[in-house]
């Protein structure tokens, strides 16, 4: 994989914003109501965290450590207002349904973040793609959230009646396709899944079957002794907070099996660091652990 | 050497008693509040009562071994929670309503978190307050004796104490949820579990007491005290029935004494507010799920510490001194020099593309109220700036402090005659801040029709407003004000609110009737 398409993969699926690194939660809360607003949404901070992205890495010899977070800040929200003026000129009605979300991009954590922990350190084409994966990830995660609260909450998709009254089955077909939608007609929508709390439902369900598929993945790799970072957070195992990962209790028995194989030919003084090192190999150590963790820490602006 | 004692992890006080025992003490207890629940609404609740229950108890039997946890069905907590859960509904909601809400309880609340004495906020409220914003019609529709009615709490907010009968309350022949209603029955299974010892009293009369020191006081300060006021905010409502059985829960109440008292406080004070200054009549179950929330926090402020850590904790905090720093001239002036040029070079690119985007933005702006004026006067062949300066001072007259007309044109036909006008009108009091809207009102007085520039309310409810079922009940009538209502519209200038969004509609109400009260100083002028 080259280095770009590698940035895309990592962005949209390794280290996805929304469900892997859970940054960014005030807009995948707030605008998830439907699955238009959730694309409009991640598109537009796409294209500022592209900008936002490209803009910091030509500058990143230029700007002092010191004041980094200051100047980021302002590229980042001369970005923001300019996307604003060109929606509010040119897409006014995408400008209308995204309202006050669109200067709270200024504080959305993944651009500042992605600007801390990749494009201040790396190439501008790297940092391009490190920008359009994880802006294409937070648009996939967004546009899902809300797809499902938009079906659960309101009964339709993009704007498509698929369950309860009036459903386009029911009005637009004939013979048992028509039966299906008469069917579907009974649906009646769970209104709280459009309002907010619905957003922590639908987030939390989506995560906990994605860590559950991940898992599993894991175990596998981790039964036939493949790397399993694959699946996992970029720090490995060892780094992990989910004690119940299948994958996880597979690496520490493996772990557990070789030191004794290695006891007899090593000396028992260095018993405790050996087990600290026995753990490390299960996990190939992934290019970008500094920075995944950097953007850990920056958390919720 | 021999040992002679046990050694043991804590608890080392052991009781025979069970959480079997305790919570067939609790439905012992609810056992009057759901017999008259059954009698005063008949067979339906009785089968919502028993649907409740088997669902419960047959989902968390499901999770558990889904899950592969221990089955504990037989602790008979999920029974204690599908009854209350069936008290804490309308008697008249369909029987799927009370499956989906029980689903909610045990799955989402109970068994996701771990299971008994993990659940975060009380299952059978949680589950109430999860239907109740779903299906608001539903939820709060109460049939009693054949008849539609209001609750008496309702009752009291809209009327006052006159449209009220007290000893119906206590009694509880009344609408209401299945189990609030009777207040003697309540108290006789909440004495109960105080005599059992299965609560203590500490939780109950701290809630009902702030409760009714606050309902007091207020009476007192908004035209003197009313002892039926008071008492009929105590008997109505689901106080009762939440301050004895559902805020005494021992999972989601904290275990330290003076928790229990901040608690019960905190509970009388929520409830106090939801319900004097909330939109609803009713909030005792949110005041419930809420303070559930603050539970660790009240349990952290009033855990007792142990002998000696006090003075230990207080120098831990005084020791945090911070070091200071030798500050380097030059790295501060690259520094204040770096930021002033990107914000230079920031600052010019902005108003370039200010400068270049405010012609195409003009004009959208333009494009958009044309389109409106189009919208609500489809008649009218051109749009004439018209003065409005005067509106202010015309609405405040009539009395509508959070209406603005922005701006006004006046719709000539092909020959130039005015045949009507178009007002923007901002709206202040929506529920997602404020509303712009447009309207057109014929020279004769009768509304065109409206249409929303800028609408920003809650998805699924308040938004709603811009679905045309809702518009067109205004367009094509002649009255001198609108009025909402929530039972059906019946005359000319009766709006069907939008359910779960009475707000909406009441800023939309008002908005259209300060536009209509505006035309008729126009016209007045003119005349």
């Amino acid at each position: 994989m080259g280095k770009c398409t590698e940035r895309l993969y990592n962005g949209i699926v390794k280290e996805n914003p929304t469900f892997v690194q859970m940054l960014g939660m005030c807009p995948t809360l707030a605008v998830t109501s439907s699955a238009i607003n959730g694309a409009g949404m991640g598109l537009t901070t796409t294209c500022i965290l592209v900008l936002s992205n490209v803009a910091i890495s030509l500058l990143r010899k230029v700007i002092p450590d010191k004041v980094r977070i200051p100047a980021y800040i302002v590229i980042i929200a001369s970005f923001v207002t300019v996307i604003q003026f060109l929606l509010q000129a040119f897409i006014p009605s995408l400008n209308d349904s995204l309202g006050i979300y669109i200067p709270l991009i200024v504080v959305n954590c993944i651009i500042l973040g992605r600007a801390e922990s990749y494009a201040s350190k790396n190439k501008v084409m790297p940092s391009l793609f490190d920008g359009l994966g994880m802006g294409l990830g937070f648009t996939i995660g967004l546009t899902v959230i809300g797809a499902f609260r938009e079906l659960i909450g309101k009964g339709c998709v993009f704007n498509y009646q698929i369950l309860g009254d009036g459903n386009l089955l029911s009005s637009n077909s004939n013979g048992a396709l028509k039966a299906i939608g008469d069917v579907l007609a009974y649906y009646k929508p769970i209104t709280i899944f459009v309002l907010a709390p619905g957003a922590f439902f639908v987030l939390a369900f989506l995560i906990a079957f994605l860590n559950k598929r991940n898992a599993k993945k894991a175990a596998k790799a981790a039964a036939e002794g493949k790397d399993t970072s694959e699946f996992c957070r970029p720090e490995g195992c060892a780094g992990c907070a989910n004690v119940l990962c299948a994958g996880k209790k597979a690496a520490e028995a493996q772990a557990e099996t070789k030191p004794v194989e290695q006891k007899t030919v090593a000396k028992p003084v260095e018993k405790k660091p050996e087990i600290n090192t026995e753990v490390k190999p299960e996990v190939k150590p992934a290019e970008n652990k500094p920075e995944a963790r950097e953007a850990g820490k920056d958390g919720e602006a | 050497m021999e040992q002679t004692f046990k050694i043991s992890s804590s608890p080392h006080v052991r009781d025979d008693g069970t959480t079997t025992g305790l919570m067939a003490d609790v439905i012992i207890a609810l056992m009057p509040a759901t017999i008259f629940g059954i009698y005063n609404f008949g067979y339906h609740a009785l089968f919502l009562v028993l649907t409740c229950i088997v669902s419960c108890v047959l989902f968390e039997w499901g999770c558990q071994v889904l899950f592969k946890r221990k089955v504990t069905v037989k602790d008979c907590s999920a029974i204690v929670t599908g009854l209350l859960l069936a008290l804490n509904l309308s008697p008249d909601v369909p029987v799927w309503m009370a499956i989906l809400g029980s689903a909610f309880a045990i799955v989402i609340v109970k068994q996701l978190f771990g299971g008994l004495g993990q659940n975060f906020m009380n299952p059978a409220l949680g589950a109430r307050c999860f239907l109740l914003i779903s299906f608001a019609g539903q939820m709060t529709s109460f049939t009693y004796d054949g008849v539609t009615t209001a609750t008496p709490l309702a009752e009291l907010k809209a009327n006052g104490v006159s449209a009220i009968n007290l000893l119906d309350m206590f009694k509880g022949t009344i609408p209401g949820t299945i189990g609030e209603t009777s207040v003697i029955c309540i108290l006789v299974g909440g004495i109960y579990l105080i005599v059992k010892r299965v609560i203590s009293p500490v939780i109950p009369l701290m809630y009902i007491g702030t409760f009714a020191v606050l309902i007091s006081v207020y009476s007192a300060a908004n035209g003197g005290f009313d002892p039926t006021y008071l008492a009929a905010h105590l008997c109505g409502g689901g106080l009762m029935l939440g301050a004895f059985f559902m805020a005494t829960d021992y999972v989601t109440s904290p275990i330290t004494k003076g928790g229990k008292y901040i608690f019960g406080a905190l509970l009388g004070l929520l409830t106090f507010l939801f319900r004097i200054f909330g939109g609803s009549a009713e909030g005792v179950s949110y005041s419930i799920i809420f303070a559930n929330l603050l539970v660790p926090l009240i349990e952290k402020v009033t855990m007792p510490k142990s002998f000696g850590q006090g003075a230990e904790l207080l120098k831990a905090e005084g020791s945090q001194a911070g070091s200071s720093k030798r500050v380097d001239k030059k790295s501060i002036a690259i520094a204040v020099a770096a930021i002033l040029i990107i914000t230079c070079v920031a600052g010019f690119a902005l108003g370039y593309v200010y400068d270049i985007t405010k012609e195409p933005i003009a004009q959208a702006e333009q494009n958009a109220k044309e389109e409106a004026y189009k919208a609500v006067f489809n008649g009218a062949d051109s749009f004439e700036e018209y003065d409005c300066s005067d509106a202010a001072d015309v609405l405040k007259a009539a009395g509508f402090d959070s209406d603005v007309i922005d701006e006004a044109v006046a719709a000539k036909d092909s020959s130039g005659e005015t045949v009507g006008y178009v007002f923007l009108v901002t709206s202040n009091e929506a529920y997602g801040g404020s509303l712009q809207l447009a309207m057109g009102i014929t020279t004769d007085g009768t509304v065109n029709g409206i249409s929303f520039l800028s609408l920003s309310e809650t998805a699924g409810l308040g938004m709603e407003a811009d679905k045309d079922t809702f518009k067109e009940q205004f367009a094509g009538k002649k009255v001198d004000e609108f009025k909402y209502t929530k039972s059906g519209a019946a005359a000319d200038n009766e709006i069907d609110a939008l359910s779960g969004a009475t707000i909406t509609t009441n800023a939309v109400t008002n908005a259209v009737n300060s536009g209509i009260s505006y035309f008729k100083s126009i016209e007045g002028g003119n005349n």
